[in-house]
């Protein structure tokens, strides 16, 4: 079964560091996750951190505990976690990186100032990021023909 | 909320291009009340044959319009997009838009009806990455390595690419992976507004920037 992760945090990093250092991320990633067979898509924007990962998982959650205490992200929200039956991304890649306030915008979203962030607007982000929605059909993003859980497995999604 | 003090010599240019008069109009006139100074093209025709002759400044480019598709234009190069950073707007904020228009460059997108924090917003961010990549040293005629805004380890790559290196030989020389030699590259050619190598090492040698020099093969 595979399981899909995802979860959006806050860069640490700042000013010319940030490029390089992302540049690193995203070569170390890309190796990891074809190793892993972990599919998804990384994005930065407005300094805030989103990301999309799905393969086994055993794969997921080692690969989730090492991203959590990574010091280059604080302020580590998951916002899915849960067992799916298909792939929404072809490979990995960084989907995203730049000054787009567009991009950022939809990004905060993922943070309302109450409550939990809407399904519609999580499929707006998954498919900002490449991938095909979580949730129905992109015409009908709220409808859903099967319904699926923000915290089923078991396991910890900390969803506040 | 919004600050519209800016003396007349620090007026920053910025263009609007949409058949819809009405809303050239108002969008010049916001941009006019908060010290923008804009300029509006009915069709993007006219503004690519004055471009040329255009100081720098964001462009709102409207995706719609009779007989053109605004990010096509951005897909065939068509606008120089580091002296224009393209804001694409569009009436349909459809998600696969943006990421088309992302992806073939635009410097941001932006859905109609936007709110005037968010349109002067994009602007001034697009206007600092003039600043950043082009503007410092496109003003004495003359570009320095300085100019190009590369990292050193872009700048290396560059060299060793200007050296003939393949990237296997140069990965193994900088001590990184040839994969992300390719990355670096690719960054390079974006940032150099390139499509080839050949074209980056141009513009490498107009800057100044020399060639690695090469390692007997041991």
């Amino acid at each position: 079964m595979l399981r899909s992760f995802m979860y959006c945090s806050d860069c640490t990093l700042s000013g010319d560091l940030v490029e390089e250092e992302l540049d690193r991320l995203v070569a170390h990633a890309r190796v990891k996750n074809e190793r892993l067979h972990v599919t998804g898509a990384l994005m930065l924007a407005s300094g805030q951190f989103v990301q999309f990962l799905e393969g086994s998982s055993d794969a997921i959650h080692a690969l989730v505990d090492s991203i959590r205490a990574d010091p280059r992200h604080t302020n580590f929200r998951t916002l899915l976690d849960l067992e799916t039956d298909s792939r929404r991304f072809a490979g990995w890649s960084l989907a995203y990186s730049g000054t787009a306030t567009f991009v950022g915008r939809e990004l905060r979203r993922l943070r309302p100032a109450t409550g939990e962030p809407s399904r519609r607007q999580i499929n707006r982000v998954i498919r900002l990021l490449g991938g095909i929605p979580m949730y129905g059909s992109p015409a009908n993003d709220v409808g859903t023909s099967r319904r699926v859980s923000l915290s089923c497995g078991g396991t910890s999604a900390d969803l506040r | 909320m919004i600050e519209p003090v800016v003396a007349a010599d620090l007026k920053r240019r910025v263009y609007v291009i949409d058949d819809d008069q009405g809303f050239r109009d108002s969008v010049c006139a916001l941009l006019t009340a908060v010290g923008w100074l804009p300029e509006g093209f009915g069709d993007a025709k006219l503004f690519l044959d004055a471009q040329e002759h255009l100081g720098p400044g964001p462009l709102l480019l409207d995706v719609r319009m009779p007989g053109l598709n605004g990010v096509r234009l951005l897909e065939v190069n068509a606008i120089r997009s580091q002296k224009f950073p393209v804001i694409v707007v569009t009436g349909h904020g459809d998600i696969e838009t943006a990421v088309r228009a992302l992806k073939a460059g635009a410097a941001d997108f932006l859905e109609k009806p936007f709110t005037a924090p968010d349109i002067i917003q994009a602007l001034e961010v697009a206007h600092s990455r003039i600043s950043a990549a082009l503007d410092r040293g496109s003003t004495n005629g003359q570009s320095s390595p300085s100019h190009l805004a590369l990292t050193s380890r872009e700048t290396e790559i560059l060299q060793g690419l200007a050296a003939g290196l393949q990237y296997k030989v140069l990965a193994h020389r900088l001590g990184i992976s040839p994969r992300t030699v390719e990355m670096h590259r690719d960054k390079i050619l974006k940032k150099l507004n390139v499509r080839t190598n050949a074209q980056a090492i141009r513009v490498a040698v107009l800057a100044g920037i020399d060639p690695l020099e090469k390692e007997s093969d041991g």
